[in-house]
């Protein structure tokens, strides 16, 4: 009883906004895991719901309605068109709460069209446009900063094609006829140059469609694209400016009642947070968190989890974003100190894969 | 403002793909969740990028939508609200220092609304809200409009935030009880 008077008022405070951000994640994590807490979350969305009623209506920009338009048809371009039946993964970080129920559209989808006819359209004054402006004029340049979306497609490509011979070996090749003993190792120093080129080049290349894939949506990046174990060493030194911040959770668990860690990747500052939620310290064992990624042969250890509520590590700074976000996560109960062998070597006791919390990026807004 | 029903439609509508359904139903509900998100984030920009979000979202979810579980207003402005409190949790920082002026703005009471507009759900809860103690309901209202954290709550009332934390679990216990289920 007192569990679910607690969940109660942790989904209660999740939908009345007054949670910390943490807290805030670990609701997120559980709606997108708990059926149940996702129901209970629901129902405080109804109820706490009708207090809008009584906000006054404030106009929107009147060119609100052309960028929304125009982040459908982006969304339409790249994403699935809106299906009738969401999954509970892929929405569990939106709410509200999604249903998986049989949907209204079958319905009601016969009728429509007479109905429509009849909508009238809102009425809008200019009084509440006034009234509608926020004490502090903000100013637009602090909004979000404009996304390099144009240049997205154009940059991908750059990345699959190699790079074109290079002109630049210069004197071996410009100059023209000469005596034969002198072209053979022209010829070796041509290749050496040449070799010396396409690698630079494609390091290049591969920089500058990594950083704007990065930059503008990994997801994009297909896995031919990936980076190579060893440029990922060199692109980690780069740092990649992101519109918005992305986070991350998982919820490592053996059950859906009995959540055991909160993992929170923040992957604009390549941060890892390990939650202890309800995991118990044993005597003489470490807890040791792994990343599984079919990229890699092996499970990779981002480190042992400290005994403390908290573990913050840099540990993700290594690997790709896009590895990141697809690989599972699992903790193993390991000899105090973590794995002798540098891989797993007790049980797995948990394993999770990542769910966004934040909003994914939305594309620039419409010139 | 349209009906429930209507909006019931026109999202029945969207989730098929029907972008004309979109456009009404955006024209229909797009001031009063400007008016929800402009009251938690105060600064245009945020609301607008928060409103861009929002409607996105519709459009991809509408079919999850179900009126046997949510009204269509009360579904989006959940929707609107909790990009919005992401967002202001997120800019911590802003509220804060804009605080003061935030505590003139922010009645806890909305406008007295037209009749018509107080359906009976509404009614309920603003019954179980007047049985609480002022203090309590005042905490509950200014979280839900305009988006607080118990950190805010605590200076505003100058509380430590642990007694904000037990007068809210407090007083949405009690909201629970008095609507039942």
């Amino acid at each position: 009883m007192t569990i679910d008077q607690d969940k109660d008022v942790l989904a209660a405070e999740y939908v009345l906004g007054t949670l910390g951000p943490d807290e805030r994640a670990e609701a997120q994590a559980l709606i997108a895991v708990d059926s149940g807490f996702a129901d209970v979350v629901r129902g405080w969305e109804r109820r706490l719901g009708e207090l809008s009623a009584m906000v006054d209506p404030v106009e929107p920009p009147a060119d609100m309605w052309d960028r929304i338009k125009a982040g459908v048809a982006v969304s339409e371009r790249s994403g699935p068109p809106p299906a009738p039946a969401t999954g509970a993964v892929q929405t569990a970080q939106d709410d509200p709460v999604a249903s998986e129920k049989p949907s209204i559209s079958d319905v009601a989808a016969n009728e429509m069209p007479s109905i429509f006819e009849a909508v009238p359209e809102p009425a809008t004054t200019k009084e509440e446009v006034a009234e509608a402006a926020p004490q502090e004029e903000a100013p637009t340049a602090a909004g979000p900063a404009p996304v390099v979306e144009a240049l997205k497609p154009a940059f991908i490509p750059l990345a699959v094609e190699p790079p074109s011979p290079p002109v630049v070996p210069g004197p071996p090749i410009a100059a023209g006829p000469a005596a034969d003993a002198d072209i053979i190792p022209f010829r070796a120093s041509a290749r050496r140059w040449r070799a010396a080129t396409i690698l630079t080049g494609a390091l290049a290349a591969c920089f500058l469609g990594l950083v704007v894939v990065q930059t503008t949506k990994p997801d994009m990046l297909p896995v031919a694209l990936q980076p190579k174990a060893k440029l990922v060493e060199v692109v980690k030194t780069i740092e990649v400016p992101s519109a918005k911040p992305a986070e991350f959770v998982a919820v490592l668990q053996k059950d859906d009642e009995s959540p055991a860690f909160l993992l929170t990747f923040d992957l604009d500052k390549r941060m890892l947070t390990v939650r202890r939620v309800g995991a118990q310290q044993q005597a003489g064992k470490s807890y040791e968190l792994w990343l599984v990624s079919d990229k890699y042969p092996a499970p990779r250890s981002l480190g042992v989890i400290g005994s403390g509520p908290y573990t913050v590590r840099q540990a993700a700074s290594e690997y790709d974003p896009v590895i990141i976000n697809r690989a599972t996560y699992a903790v193993s109960l390991e000899p105090e100190g973590g794995s002798p062998t540098g891989a797993p070597t007790g049980p797995v006791l948990y394993h999770a894969r990542l769910t966004q919390t934040t909003a994914p990026e939305f594309p620039a807004r419409a010139p | 403002m349209l009906t429930p029903a209507e909006l019931v439609w026109l999202l029945a509508a969207v989730s098929k793909g029907d972008q004309a359904a979109f456009e009404r139903l955006y024209n229909a509900t797009r001031a009063k969740l400007y008016g929800v998100v402009l009251r938690i984030l105060r600064r245009a920009d945020l609301a607008d990028e928060v409103m861009q979000d929002t409607y996105l979202k519709i459009w991809r979810s509408a079919g999850g939508f179900d009126p046997r579980l949510a009204s269509p207003m009360t579904w989006m402005v959940a929707i609107a609200r909790n990009r919005a409190i992401d967002l202001v949790r997120k800019k911590a920082e802003l509220s804060l220092e804009e605080e003061s002026a935030a505590l003139e703005v922010a009645g806890d009471n909305p406008d007295p609304l037209a009749r018509r507009e107080i359906t009976d759900d509404l009614r309920r809860l603003l019954a179980c809200l007047g049985a609480l103690d002022e203090e309590r309901r005042r905490i509950v209202l200014l979280a839900y409009y305009n988006g607080w954290s118990r950190e805010q709550l605590a200076a505003k009332f100058d509380k430590p935030v642990n007694t904000i934390k037990t007068w809210l679990r407090r007083s949405l216990i009690d909201l629970r009880e008095c609507l039942g289920s």
